[in-house]
């Protein structure tokens, strides 16, 4: 009997690849029946985990008074658009008497389509995130890129992209700002690999609260320079608004207004001890209370409840249909043998015995099995990658 | 003698009664014999080679393949015999569609633990691909092929095995007139090559002449017991 399982083999693949669409079609209706279930179920469990993760980085954050879901995930998933609202001076109400540290975050803004995120350096601290090249960001103009928006696109130390307009109505009023990238943060698997961050200061300057100007002498414009006392240039309303930040003329830049009542959208509180969080979450709770303090731990638990409860759902009706297609391509299966009987009765005609033939059927069957859990596999192994999409999809 | 037979008998049963009774007087095939077993449809020409190959039991009589009675060895000593000794040819060719020309010669060695398929084999195939005039489409699908070239795979096959003796069952029932008397004469001529006793049963009249004896048995036909 040596080389049965050779000859064996041998068969079955001619068999599998001289009906290759059928074969396919089988193996992939089987595959994909096994794999949805598993892929649903491997991508809520990686989505859950990231979301809880993440919950954790804050034990709450601050924000106007207005939708929880998009404070929460505006702030710590950068998924969403916080409700408007929170001024820099709102933050004194968390450290004014040191009940706790408030990480202000400013959002809205994109380079190149990668969402611009404005903080300060204790974001940073709090985490001990630093860049893996290059250095933090120090003044206006300046961004550190996540791990993924760097490779995405193509961000090194020493790079510079522009600031999307916000909008097309905005193109003759707020030009995009010059950004040089200073540093590129190491992958986290958090929503922080995927944006670019800049100071609270250059977020202002986007949203054009901080401009500096050309040198009125040196301006090619039209009425830029009006007049001159001594050193002192006199600069005319004509004299152009520089976007450009880089090269050391961040410092010529200015704002107008008291930056107290500059805008933020959110704000991670960490709270100095769990006495301090009672009274913070005390403090914001007021009925003509314009802010909201948010635990995150609490609000992602609510959502992914409702995930899962869906999730469970779609689960069953999987694994029902999983089933009827198991029985299905098993009977599609005994019918393509019952349409070979004159093949298998030739092989027995020709001095093959029942279970050469069997054998030769089984392992037809099982290749085909193996090509089904193959795409299984891949069904389940890729799935967790669209937890982001779950993430987002969950943001609203 | 390669092949011998006593007064064979062979019924097929309905409950009690027979329903279908075959009688075949005893004979004998020497090496390069070539015997055409005539008969109209229905009269067990098939059912005769089903038992020159040990797939059927006679009721009465015995078929003995070089002295020994097929009756007397168990169903694996049979099939080894009808895989290594006997060559087949059908009507209606019976190759494999999901193999290409060679590999249905082959397949013989595939089916049978007795019979390794090494380079002789392969080497005996491509020759004998090469007598019925098929080298250059070893490697065709079958669907590629002609009635006839299809046939002369399959009489590449039955021979690949070196067998003692070939049976063809209306070998050239599928095929054009044209056709018939060629591929019944490259039957005849490779058999004897091969120096294996060749047993072919037909109805078509026009090829008896290839044959060195016929075997009549529309006219033994028995009735209902």
């Amino acid at each position: 009997m040596i080389g049965l399982p050779h000859h064996a083999v041998f068969l079955a693949v001619r068999s599998l690849r001289h009906s290759w669409r059928r074969s396919l079609l089988l193996a992939l209706v089987l595959g994909l029946s096994l794999g949805v279930p598993l892929a649903l179920a491997s991508l809520l469990e990686r989505a859950s985990t990231d979301m809880r993760a993440r919950a954790a980085v804050a034990p709450l954050v601050l924000g106007a008074k207005g939708s929880e879901s998009d404070l929460v995930f505006g702030a710590l998933f950068f998924a969403a658009t916080p409700p408007r609202g929170l001024l820099m001076q709102d933050l004194a109400r968390i450290e004014g008497d040191g009940l706790g540290q408030a990480v202000p975050f400013a959002l809205g803004a994109t380079a190149q389509k990668t969402p611009v995120v404005g903080t300060t350096i204790d974001n940073f601290d709090r985490r001990g995130l630093r860049p893996a090249s290059g250095a933090m960001f120090a003044t206006i103009g300046e961004c550190v890129a996540g791990a993924e928006a760097a490779r995405a696109l193509g961000l090194a130390p020493g790079s510079r992209l522009y600031t999307d307009p916000a909008s097309l109505s905005d193109l003759a009023g707020v030009f995009p700002l010059e950004l040089t990238v200073t540093g590129v943060l190491p992958p986290t698997g958090t929503p922080d690999d995927g944006v670019l961050f800049v100071d609270l200061r250059t977020m202002w300057s986007i949203r054009g609260l901080g401009h500096r100007h050309d040198d009125p002498g040196a301006s090619a414009a039209p009425g830029a320079l009006i007049g001159q006392d001594g050193e002192r240039k006199i600069a005319g309303e004509a004299l152009p608004i520089e976007r450009k930040a880089a090269d050391g003329i961040a410092a010529d830049f200015h704002f107008h207004g008291d930056p107290s009542t500059f805008p933020i959208d959110a704000a991670l509180v960490y709270p100095a001890d769990a006495k301090a969080q009672a009274i913070l979450l005390g403090r914001f709770t007021g009925k003509d209370e314009t802010l909201q303090l948010a635990r995150p731990d609490q609000f992602i638990e609510r959502v992914l409840e409702r995930i899962f409860g869906v999730g469970r759902v779609l689960g069953a009706v999987a694994v029902a249909t999983a089933a009827l297609v198991l029985l299905v391509a098993a009977l599609a299966f005994a019918l393509s043998i019952r349409l070979r009987a004159d093949e298998l009765a030739l092989m027995r005609r020709l001095g093959a015995s029942r279970g050469r033939v069997a054998a030769f059927l089984a392992t037809e069957a099982a290749m085909l099995l193996a090509i089904a859990l193959a795409i299984t596999a891949v069904c389940a192994l890729a799935a967790p990658l669209l937890a982001p999409v779950v993430m987002r999809l969950a943001a609203g | 003698m390669l092949i011998e037979t006593t007064d064979l008998v062979f019924r097929r049963m309905a409950g009690e009664k027979a329903a279908f009774e075959l009688r075949v007087p005893a004979f004998a095939l020497a090496r390069g014999a070539a015997l055409a077993v005539r008969g109209p449809s229905g009269s067990g020409k098939s059912t005769l080679l089903a038992l020159l190959s040990g797939e059927l039991l006679p009721f009465e009589g015995e078929v003995r393949a070089r002295g020994r009675s097929l009756s007397s060895m168990g169903d694996a000593e049979r099939r080894a015999y009808r895989a290594t000794c006997v060559g087949q040819v059908f009507q209606t060719f019976e190759l494999v569609a999901s193999l290409d020309v060679l590999e249905n010669v082959l397949l013989p060695f595939r089916l049978h633990g007795s019979l390794a398929l090494d380079d002789d084999a392969r080497a005996r195939a491509l020759e004998l691909l090469e007598r019925v005039d098929l080298a250059d489409k070893s490697r065709r699908s079958i669907d590629r092929l002609s009635h006839g070239e299809r046939q002369r795979v399959a009489i590449a096959r039955a021979l690949v095995t070196q067998p003692m003796i070939v049976l063809a069952d209306e070998p050239t029932g599928n095929l054009d007139p044209a056709l018939k008397r060629a591929i019944a004469e490259l039957l005849v001529l490779e058999a004897r090559a091969a120096n294996a006793a060749l047993v072919v049963a037909t109805h078509d009249e026009s090829i008896l002449g290839s044959f060195t004896g016929v075997l009549d048995i529309g006219s033994l036909r028995g009735g209902s017991r």
